[in-house]
């Protein structure tokens, strides 16, 4: 069912093959990754409703570069929700089916990823964002192309805010996070003085804005923000001085896995102790592979947690069909649990808009579906009476947030909520 | 004063990981002109099979760094056979550049699919302790790179000081045709210099991986980093490149801290395009085809 799965190894095949024809002196090549995909499949023609073709959804995902294997939890919670809605029968008689695609946090290829979705492969909807950098240039492109899209992890506010019609967010807002964050931070550390460490892409960014944001609505400012560079920087000792230096009492840190963990080293070698408050970018095992025990006490705002005993009915069933899937606990709570919701919530906006058969009233029809008609859905994180609205696009309020802590090399639930 | 001694340490540490990965490319650089563009990936690889061998495999330490470090150099032959040796025809061939970026992208590739995206960090025999000097913190396992970059440095010094091979080398680098002349195979040559180039890579990725964490994608970037450093050293004189290595670590913390964090790079690089143009030729370089030890 899933294409990718077993192209994928016809795909590494392909590109391995091309570099050897690079090495042999043929010229440069990079865009094999084109049609790798789908290799072997056909594009369907012209769907209508009596059809048994398989209903196409776009997925787009990062399987390459130092965000995948955190990506890769939004793309197997999507795999599980399509792999249950196939079990049972499909949408209107017909199955599911994805179509992957890499961007390789390349936004440029973001983009082409977007207009092949809509204009080459004719998905009718599609699924996706978890690179916040990418997610950003993809949002403009998606609004072109009029194609739903659902924001499962990008946390950068603009990619659904700001009058972007087509985009829909099962995802922890930047700006959502914050004032959570904020409240959390008053409320058990008595305190308003936080620094900011975050790595300078996107997803760093736009948590610091937001977070600069809340605290500028109460008159207040952080008292350091330091950036660093998540790929290259190994050494922080100049970022955590600065902020120790500023008078911080916690630290609001967005980077992702192992710069997180040498953030503690540094903070370890400064001989300084204040809490850390991080979301995705501190709960993925990165962390803790640089940080060991450092990592212990680490914040981490979620929107699910799997090491857990699960108290929902549709949490269950989703880990238990994880975990047969693919062996084992997401490694990124968050991602695998919005991106499963993601998917569920647009398929039953497709089962709710019926199909017709003409792609572009289809379309239209699942992204008016999907602003006015979703509800009630009982989903892994919560449930829903109304998900979405025409002024809010955003799935993921305050409530919906579960504050985690790392505990002996374990990913819990905080005591503190 | 403690925060001076303090940033100095840190320097030193991330330091020393950028000397040894430089320190590669001079090995291949001075015999015959080529810098192998896929150093850093190399590294990545010794890094990844270290910790695969014994996170995974669990090996014993030793036996690990070993085959780390001699798996990288064997592939580095490969290398030098495949993707070398039919390029670099003379002093202005610059199809080696090309090819050896495109074996860097298939290692990485490869080592994707092998050993998918995970980042992993050794566990290092001498512990996660910590050693305070005057109040300045550095880890164990970072402060063993110092030891351990001083005696490859020595111990290359003394290759090519005692060795007929290191003669041999030196040689090749200064006259090519002349040592042709005297009835030395220079490939032959051309293809130690990678063997150890190749074997300096693993262990700087095998060491790297004991208190940085490795995943396959952290190639390209420490690549970058070392070859600015070899360049900025004057990529012939190794003693240059390590002392390089550490000012270039040193000079990140110190701009980080005192000038700004979000624009350490631009700093960092502004200054080393200043050097060059003081001393186009390196830091620490006097000829380009002698190589000085």
């Amino acid at each position: 069912m899933m294409k990718m799965a077993k192209g994928k190894r016809w795909f590494t095949g392909l590109v391995v093959a091309a570099m050897v024809g690079v090495l042999a002196g043929c010229g440069a090549s990079d865009n094999n990754g084109e049609n790798g995909g789908t290799a072997g499949a056909n594009a369907p023609a012209a769907t209508s409703e009596a059809s048994s073709d398989p209903i196409l959804i776009g997925m787009s995902t990062e399987a390459t570069g130092d965000n995948a294997m955190n990506s890769v939890n939004l793309y197997q919670g999507v795999q599980v929700a399509v792999d249950q809605i196939n079990a049972k029968g499909g949408i209107h008689g017909r199955q599911v089916e994805l179509v992957v695609r890499d961007t390789e946090q390349n936004p440029t290829r973001g983009i082409s990823i977007i207009r092949d979705f809509s204009q080459k492969e004719k998905v009718l909807a599609a699924i996706g964002g978890f690179h916040s950098t990418v997610m950003l240039a993809q949002s403009p492109v998606i609004m072109e192309e009029k194609l739903a899209f659902m924001v499962a992890t990008s946390n950068v506010p603009a990619s659904v805010e700001s009058g972007m019609p087509w985009t829909f967010g099962v995802r922890m807002n930047a700006n959502i996070t914050a004032q959570y964050a904020l409240t959390f931070i008053e409320k058990h550390f008595q305190t308003n003085k936080i620094a900011i460490l975050h790595e300078n892409g996107g997803y760093g960014k736009g948590a610091a804005a937001a977070m600069t944001k809340v605290l500028e609505e109460k008159g207040l400012k952080p008292t350091a923000v330091e950036t660093f560079d998540n790929a290259k920087d190994k050494d922080m000792t100049a970022q955590v001085n600065r902020a120790k230096e500023s008078g911080a009492e916690v630290i609001y840190l967005f980077g992702q896995g192992a710069a997180n963990g040498y953030v503690l080293q540094a903070m370890d070698k400064l001989g300084w102790k204040v809490p850390v408050v991080g979301e995705n970018g501190t709960a993925n095992k990165g962390i803790q592979e640089v940080g060991k025990e450092l990592a212990n006490g680490v914040y981490a705002i979620q929107t699910a947690n799997f090491n857990v005993e699960q108290t929902r009915e549709p949490a269950k069933a989703f880990i238990t069909d994880f975990e047969a899937k693919f062996g084992h606990l997401p490694t990124t709570f968050a991602s695998a649990a919005q991106g499963y919701d993601g998917a569920m919530l647009l398929f039953q906006a497709i089962e709710k808009a019926g199909l017709t058969g003409d792609l572009e009233k289809d379309r239209q029809a699942i992204r008016d579906t999907l602003e006015s008609g979703v509800g009630p859905y009982s989903g892994v994180i919560r449930d829903w009476e109304q998900v979405f609205t025409a002024e809010n696009h955003d799935a993921i309020d305050v409530n919906s947030y579960l504050m985690c802590v790392w505990k002996d090399g374990k990913l819990v639930v905080s005591d503190l909520q | 004063m403690s925060l001076v001694l303090q940033l100095m340490i840190s320097g030193l540490a991330v330091g020393c990981l950028y000397a040894l990965i430089a320190l590669g490319y001079s090995l291949t650089y001075v015999v015959n002109g080529t810098l192998n563009m896929s150093q850093g990936q190399l590294v990545m690889l010794g890094g990844v099979i270290m910790f695969g061998f014994t996170s995974h495999a669990h090996l014993p330490f030793l036996v690990s760094f070993a085959l780390a470090a001699a798996l990288v150099a064997l592939l580095n032959l490969g290398i030098e056979r495949l993707a070398i040796r039919k390029f670099d025809r003379g002093p202005n061939a610059i199809e080696w550049v090309l090819s050896t970026i495109a074996v860097g992208i298939i290692i990485q590739d490869v080592a994707l699919y092998f050993n998918g995206p995970d980042e992993g960090v050794t566990p290092s025999p001498v512990g996660d302790g910590m050693l305070r000097i005057m109040g300045a913190g550095v880890y164990w396992k970072e402060f063993v790179f110092l030891p351990v970059v001083a005696l490859l440095l020595v111990g290359l010094i003394v290759f090519y000081k005692k060795s007929h091979w290191g003669l041999w080398l030196r040689a090749t680098a200064d006259n090519r045709t002349a040592i042709e002349i005297m009835g030395v195979s220079s490939n032959k040559i051309v293809a130690v210099a990678y063997v150890l180039s190749g074997l300096l890579a693993g262990l700087g990725g095998a060491l790297m991986s004991t208190n940085y964490a490795v995943s396959v994608d952290i190639g390209l970037a420490l690549g970058l980093k070392a070859i600015s450093v070899a360049i900025l050293a004057g990529v012939n004189n190794p003693k240059g490149i390590v002392a390089a290595g550490l000012i270039l670590g040193i000079a990140e913390v110190f701009i980080g801290q005192y000038i700004s964090t979000a624009f350490r790079e631009m700093f960092v690089y502004g200054m080393v395009i200043l050097v060059l143009y003081w001393k186009p030729a390196g830091l620490f370089n006097t000829s380009k085809t002698v190589i000085k030890v």
